[in-house]
């Protein structure tokens, strides 16, 4: 097998990656619908930076939730108390990263 | 006239971590770029180095014989595979936070086709191994256009004491938006030798936070607290003017919850069980306090409720406001009437806050102006009405907001004692 037909075989067919994929545009396309992005920074603070708060990272969260549900493919994503106020000092790209941490294949 | 003054701030001590964040994430063209395209191992290379992956992990990945990326460079696979810390590799914590956050700054530098980079493929699997797949660098001009980024480290505050000016304030954490315009609490001490008046001024709460499990996205908070407002002037050959004097005790509970859906509305119920007694007439009163706070995530700018909006919609350093709207129902019943019995009758308030908050991006003008506007309709007791107006104009020489120096205005009757006030203040205050 050459080195090309390895690089397109690992490319094809990747669960794992599909799923980062998915948590980062359904992330990212929610920072779009809440006004956030653009500019699209990665290295900004959901808290301080973005003005979410308790109440509002529960109902952003719940948007991304909903939303990789609803996605094709379907995915779950779990959060509680704790992951929303972690996720308030969280950096989007921390953000994300917990996102894809919390999500599962349905 | 010779005065002295001193004015203290309220603030405990808690413990703290510095997290190690990413320093800059999004890299300058003239780090990466090379005749108009990225070069893919400098680009590799800046994002293990922002992330602080460390430099002898790629000498395990090298010694992995994984199929599916036999003969692909180790510097490739870094962040092309997302299971890279699975097959006999031995990653730390640290290593897999590093790569995880490496990689997703990968997949955004090639999806947002930014002002700085543009790409055709999304995917950072097929950007790393298909030698087709390019990202350009942008150029106005001849110039390289470079993308917003910013160095960051952050502080983590672990304690779950809270220090707030008024009880309602305790459920909001201290990574919350709303946490530069929350009520602060004030300790001041203030003498005039010369006119021979010493005033002494401590209002504030101090609460501890518990976070009990409900399950699922909903959530709840238990804040137990102890309060205090005290506000007496002493002048030499006068009586003792007092403005206020009330200590109280009792406890905030939070429940939030999220409705379904792909822009869900969110619900925080605040019930504030408290006692509180008044040492200047010597009354008593056991109340029963409910908040309701619909929460509207921002619609693209266009519209929020109790969530913030850019003034400028493409701008993230010029200012935001947000729309304030909550809705109150006040209970109360006097165990003592005091000394003025006609004036302390039992009550049932019901009624709305409603406001604005204006408050800066740019960590250069670190100003916050909030006013808002209380009125609630007396269903039964002394008062017909009750309005009570604030506003404050905050500057916060730290970037979170612990200390600030506030201009403020409040003029009404108190919600929680019915008494009148009016009051203009400029201090340092604080809030933890």
């Amino acid at each position: 097998m050459s080195q090309a037909d390895n690089a397109a075989a690992a490319i094809v067919a990747d669960p794992a990656n599909d799923k980062r994929m998915a948590v980062a545009a359904t992330v990212a396309n929610q920072l779009h619908q809440e006004g956030r992005w653009p500019p699209n920074n990665m290295t900004k603070v959901m808290g301080t930076d973005y003005h979410y708060a308790r109440p509002t990272i529960g109902t952003f969260l719940g948007a991304v939730k909903w939303n990789l549900r609803h996605g094709a493919p379907a995915y779950d994503f779990t959060f509680d108390g704790a992951f929303e106020d972690s996720a308030l000092g969280q950096t989007v790209a921390a953000l994300m990263v917990s996102v894809n941490a919390n999500t599962t294949a349905v | 006239m010779r005065a002295w003054g001193i004015l203290v701030a309220a603030a405990v001590a808690g413990s703290a971590s510095v997290a190690g964040a990413a320093d800059a994430t999004v890299p300058s063209q003239s780090d990466i770029c090379v005749h108009g395209l990225v070069d893919k191992r400098l680009l590799v290379d800046f994002l293990a180095s922002a992330n602080h992956l460390r430099w002898s992990f790629a000498d395990d990945v090298a010694a992995d014989k994984s199929v599916a990326f036999k003969g692909v460079p180790t510097w490739k696979r870094l962040l092309a595979d997302p299971d890279i810390c699975g097959g006999g590799i031995t990653c730390s914590k640290a290593d897999k936070a590093a790569l995880e956050s490496a990689q997703f700054e990968l997949i955004s530098l090639l999806s947002q086709q930014g002002q700085a980079y543009r790409s055709d493929v999304k995917d950072p699997k097929t950007f790393l191994l298909d030698d087709r797949a390019q990202l350009r660098c942008v150029a106005q001009a001849g110039a390289p256009v470079e993308a917003d980024g910013a160095k960051m480290a952050k502080v983590t505050y672990t304690s779950k004491f809270r220090i707030r000016g008024i009880a309602d304030d305790l459920y909001w954490g201290r990574d919350d938006a709303a946490f530069k315009g929350l009520s602060k609490a004030t300790l001041s001490f203030a003498n005039d030798e010369t006119g021979g008046k010493r005033t002494d001024k401590l209002v504030g709460v101090i609460g501890y936070e518990f976070d009990p499990a409900i399950g699922g996205s909903n959530r709840a908070i238990l804040v137990p607290y102890v309060g205090f407002n005290r506000n007496v002037v002493r002048t030499t050959g006068k009586a003792t003017s007092v403005s206020s004097d009330t200590a109280d005790v009792g406890f905030v509970a939070a429940i939030g919850t999220v409705g379904d859906g792909p822009t869900p509305l969110g619900s925080w119920w605040t019930v504030r069980p408290d006692y509180l007694f008044d040492h200047s007439d010597h009354s008593g009163i056991a109340s029963l306090n409910l908040v309701y706070t619909p929460i509207v995530n921002n619609r693209q700018n266009r519209f929020a409720l109790n969530d913030y909006i850019r003034l400028k919609a493409a701008e993230d350093d010029f200012a935001s406001w947000e729309p304030i709207l909550e809705l109150h129902l006040d209970n109360g019943w006097y165990t003592q009437r005091g000394i003025t019995p006609a004036a302390h009758t039992d009550y049932n308030r019901l009624g709305v806050k409603v406001g604005a908050s204006l408050t800066s991006d740019n960590p250069a003008i670190p100003f916050t102006v909030t006013v808002t506007e209380t009125e609630l309709a007396g269903l039964r007791g002394s008062l017909d009405s009750l309005s009570y107006f604030t506003s404050a104009i905050s500057w916060s020489p730290d970037t979170k907001g612990y200390f600030t120096v506030d201009l403020s205005y409040t003029n009404g009757n108190r919600e929680d004692t019915g008494k009148r006030e009016q009051a203009t203040g400029i201090g340092l205050a604080a809030k933890f």
